[in-house]
């Protein structure tokens, strides 16, 4: 293929864009939508799922010593310890899928009201609800007995089983820059796949059947060269 | 009468030549009492005035005495400077015929410009007076044959359809869209002129 039947290839790929502006248009639109939506969905705005979980509450209440600096028990303290390292390292060995503790610290809720307090833990069956639940109860008893206040921690019933809605990672968020570029990948792939359509739709008149197809009148001749289109004058 | 020397199509190989004769044979094909052909494009620069001008140099080689006529109104300037007087001139009655017919070097074959000027180009020309021209035309000639502006282009386009036996429209192949095709071909025959069909150019691109 020589320049001048590149150029020539070239002139006539711009000259069927500019005659398919609509397809160009609605390619450039779905692109950008699909483009919009990936990044939405792969950067976390989308990110989370829900499902039903057996949700696990024990209902504990704390016994100080005697001689204890403090006989309450703070959210901020509670929190402190379930979300510490050595907390999620220890639970680390209990707890499926353990990545960096995320998994395990989104599951839990802890709260405390009138010094009773609250362990709340999600998980996909009731029974490993339960476990961990009662692990973690452990795990927060020997903490809050490390820091010295604390004797030990006691159960106010039977740990309690419910099925609830809960929102969960999706595990589907990505970072942003992948996004952004597989976003851009696909959207200019879709603009391509629809431009590509666009030419090989033949939206265009192209041969002698064609005409006779679209618009019922004859083709009187093919004139196989390019003719200039210098005038007589 | 004026003289001018024009390029037939010495240039063209055997091919184009063929191509040609074909739209002369298809053209007779209509009746000898279809006499006034106007030659229309979709888009600019689709080889109308050439084909046109081809057409009429095969057909004065067959011994038919044809004229044709320039009437693009747009190119009354050529590089910058006044273009020759023409058919425009002779519709407003500015010029006379034979002023501005000229006589080209191939035999049977007559040439008339557009003509006008920047302040005529967009004058609404007389129906009456256009059809007393092509009278004339009609009775000197045995064709004539009409350069139009690209369609949608001119204001006297529908004027000029109306007063022909037939439009050629030229269509570079796989550069018209179909709809700007179907639009035109229907403009034309809202004037009550047939479209005798399509002329596809530059067919040989398709192959390379």
């Amino acid at each position: 293929m020589d320049f001048k039947n590149i150029t020539n290839f070239c002139k006539r790929i711009i000259d069927n864009l500019k005659d398919n502006m609509k397809i160009v248009f609605l390619g450039g639109v779905f692109g950008a939508l699909l483009f919009a939506s990936y990044i939405i969905v792969m950067t976390g705005m989308v990110r989370y799922k829900y499902t039903m979980v057996y949700q696990a509450t024990i209902n504990t209440f704390p016994h100080f010593k005697e001689d204890a600096e403090s006989n309450i028990v703070t959210e901020d303290e509670l929190e402190k310890i379930v979300c510490g390292e050595q907390f999620c390292i220890d639970m680390e060995k209990y707890i499926d899928n353990y990545e960096d503790g995320t998994r395990y610290i989104n599951n839990i809720d802890i709260s405390v009201l009138n010094n009773e307090i609250t362990i709340n833990y999600c998980a996909e069956s009731s029974s490993n609800a339960k476990n961990i639940v009662s692990v973690i109860y452990d795990k927060l008893e020997s903490s809050l007995q490390k820091q010295g206040n604390v004797t030990h921690l006691e159960n106010i019933g039977d740990v309690n089983i419910q099925k609830v809605k809960k929102r969960m990672d999706s595990n589907l968020s990505i970072g942003i820059t992948q996004a952004v570029e597989l976003g851009m990948l696909i959207g200019m792939f879709v603009v391509c796949v629809c431009v590509t359509i666009g030419y090989l739709c033949k939206f265009n008149i192209i041969n002698e059947a064609d005409v006779n197809k679209n618009f019922g009148i004859p083709v009187l001749a093919e004139i196989p060269h390019i003719i200039e289109t210098e005038d007589a004058e | 009468m004026n003289k001018l020397r024009i390029d037939d199509n010495g240039k063209l190989d055997e091919a184009s030549r063929l191509a040609f004769k074909t739209l002369r044979s298809n053209i007779e094909f209509y009746g000898e009492d279809k006499k006034v052909i106007a030659f229309s494009s979709c888009r600019d620069k689709e080889g109308k005035s050439m084909v046109a001008l081809q057409t009429a140099c095969e057909f004065a080689r067959n011994d038919k005495k044809v004229v044709i006529i320039m009437a693009d109104f747009r190119k009354t300037m050529v590089n910058g400077k006044q273009a020759l007087c023409g058919f425009l001139d002779v519709l407003l009655k500015q010029s006379a015929i034979e002023d501005v017919l000229y006589e080209t070097d191939m035999k049977n074959l007559h040439l008339m410009f557009a003509g006008g000027s920047l302040e005529t180009r967009n004058a609404i020309i007389d129906v009456n007076e256009l059809s007393g021209v092509l009278m004339y035309f009609r009775q000197m000639y045995d064709y004539v044959f009409i350069d139009m502006a690209t369609a949608g282009k001119n204001a006297n386009d529908l004027t000029i359809y109306s007063q022909c036996d037939g439009v050629v429209l030229v269509v570079e192949t796989n550069k018209v869209a179909r709809k700007l095709a179907k639009h035109v071909i229907e403009s034309v025959e809202q004037s009550g002129c047939k479209v005798f069909g399509i002329v596809l150019n530059d067919k040989d691109e398709i192959k390379s």
